[in-house]
């Protein structure tokens, strides 16, 4: 086991006052807490940072420390606690911890479970029983599948228990996706989480709903949006074209003189909750040929002579 | 087959939390999460649902409060900016992918 030196995590000198050590904790916490560093490795500097300060802003376990500080320096790789220390057993008192419970090795060996309280104020759960960790994943699905009530085999891994001493575990769970579901929701599978320890109630499941990017649709709201691409005659005179939905084609008229941008609304052809129906919003995109034919040409020419019209007017003010 | 659930009791978020009431409270005065089933102060704080996103939202807040030491004011703002920040990334998505159906990608780079 390695010695750690909580004076280096914080970067303070082994004299440093509360105020520096707090000040030392706040600075890093604040570069490498998880909700604002997103980056990997984040997560693990934040763990030995907040557990650095644990130790350094309680003046027992600092003082314990600097005793141990003296003996582990000399054994920096091969870290034992000194022959007859006796990790003190875990007397409740410590409140407010900033830590989460994820102590390391090394804290576990010196400190024992004492100051592992990872419940803050007001937290009432008694020590002996805890109830499992909650456990999230993403649960990607498909556009379609949002239409109608849907089952689905959840995968995920169940985290090791430190408890009940077993390793991380695949698990397969059925899972009943109702109708509606939207990207970005969560759903509560309650009790699939992980194990309680000594009666504790299981943790929680949460699969946070992703929804696959469409080829076709993109969704806003309860709304889908469809980009129609238009030949610029068809953008002209107008037409009726076949246009794909979520569930089947329809036909939709096109009306004369339509621009690149126009929106037209059918209705009831969105997503579905119980409750609502959204729309279909279908997005003109007039998309010229990639070659014109020599009698296209001709044709553009003609158009040319006898339209009076300035696409770029409003250069001209 | 697992019952799948999107709300969750008042009673039920400070039993999965580990807190007690007052916190739920406090952290619904100040605007952290909300009650689906707040329409007026009629009813009792033990009646409240919420919705199962909610219990993200006050893990965070939670933590923050933990791991930051900051107060309830900074942190309601954080989180604010934290959903603002979620819901302009998922609207910027979305127009991305618009503006690619208007714009071959290789265009946009």
């Amino acid at each position: 086991m390695e010695f750690k030196d909580y004076y280096k995590i914080l970067c303070v000198e082994p004299d440093a006052n509360a105020k520096t050590i707090k000040t030392a904790y706040r600075k890093l916490a604040h570069k490498y807490h998880p909700d604002m560093n997103p980056d990997e490795g984040a997560e693990a500097k934040f763990k030995e940072v907040a557990e650095a300060y644990h130790v350094l802003k309680n003046e027992q376990l600092r003082a314990e420390f600097d005793e141990l500080r003296q003996y582990g320096s000399q054994s920096r790789h091969d870290f034992q606690p000194p022959p007859g220390w006796k990790a003190p057993p875990n007397t409740g008192q410590q409140g407010g911890s900033q830590f989460h419970g994820d102590f390391s090795d090394f804290f576990n060996s010196i400190f024992g479970g004492r100051g592992q309280s990872h419940h803050a104020q007001g937290f009432d759960q008694a020590q002996r029983s805890a109830r499992g960790q909650d456990i999230e994943i993403e649960l990607p699905i498909f556009l379609e599948e949002t239409l109608k009530e849907s089952q689905k085999t959840v995968e995920f891994v169940m985290p090791a228990d430190d408890y009940a001493q077993t390793a991380p575990s695949k698990k397969h769970l059925k899972v009943k996706i109702p109708q509606g579901v939207m990207d970005g929701e969560r759903i509560r599978l309650k009790g699939q989480g992980k194990p309680g320890h000594q009666g504790g109630t299981a943790g929680d499941l949460y699969l946070h709903i992703r929804v696959v990017p469409h080829p076709l649709f993109d969704v806003q709201g309860h709304n889908i949006i469809i980009t129609i691409p238009l030949s610029p005659w068809e953008a002209a005179l107008g037409t009726k074209i076949s246009v794909p939905t979520l569930d089947g084609k329809i036909h939709l008229t096109i009306p004369p003189d339509s621009q690149s941008g126009d929106k037209l609304r059918v209705k009831g052809k969105g997503l579905k909750t119980k409750t609502l129906i959204g729309d279909m919003f279908a997005v003109v995109k007039v998309t010229m040929p990639e070659k014109t034919s020599e009698k296209g040409k001709q044709l553009w020419q003609e158009l040319a002579n006898s339209e009076d019209f300035d696409p770029r007017l409003e250069w001209s003010t | 087959m697992s019952e799948t659930l999107f709300s969750i009791s008042f009673d039920e978020l400070c039993q999965v939390e580990g807190i007690e009431g007052e916190l739920i409270i406090e952290i619904v005065e100040y605007g952290i999460v909300m009650p689906i089933n707040k329409p007026s102060d009629q009813i009792r704080y033990e009646q409240w649902l919420f919705d199962t996103g909610a219990i993200h939202w006050v893990k965070k807040a939670l933590r923050l409060r933990q791991d930051l030491e900051i107060d309830w004011v900074a942190i309601a703002m954080v989180i604010k900016l934290m959903q603002q920040k979620e819901a302009l990334q998922k609207e910027n998505r979305l127009y991305q992918r618009q503006l690619r159906r208007f714009i071959p990608s290789g265009d946009l780079d």
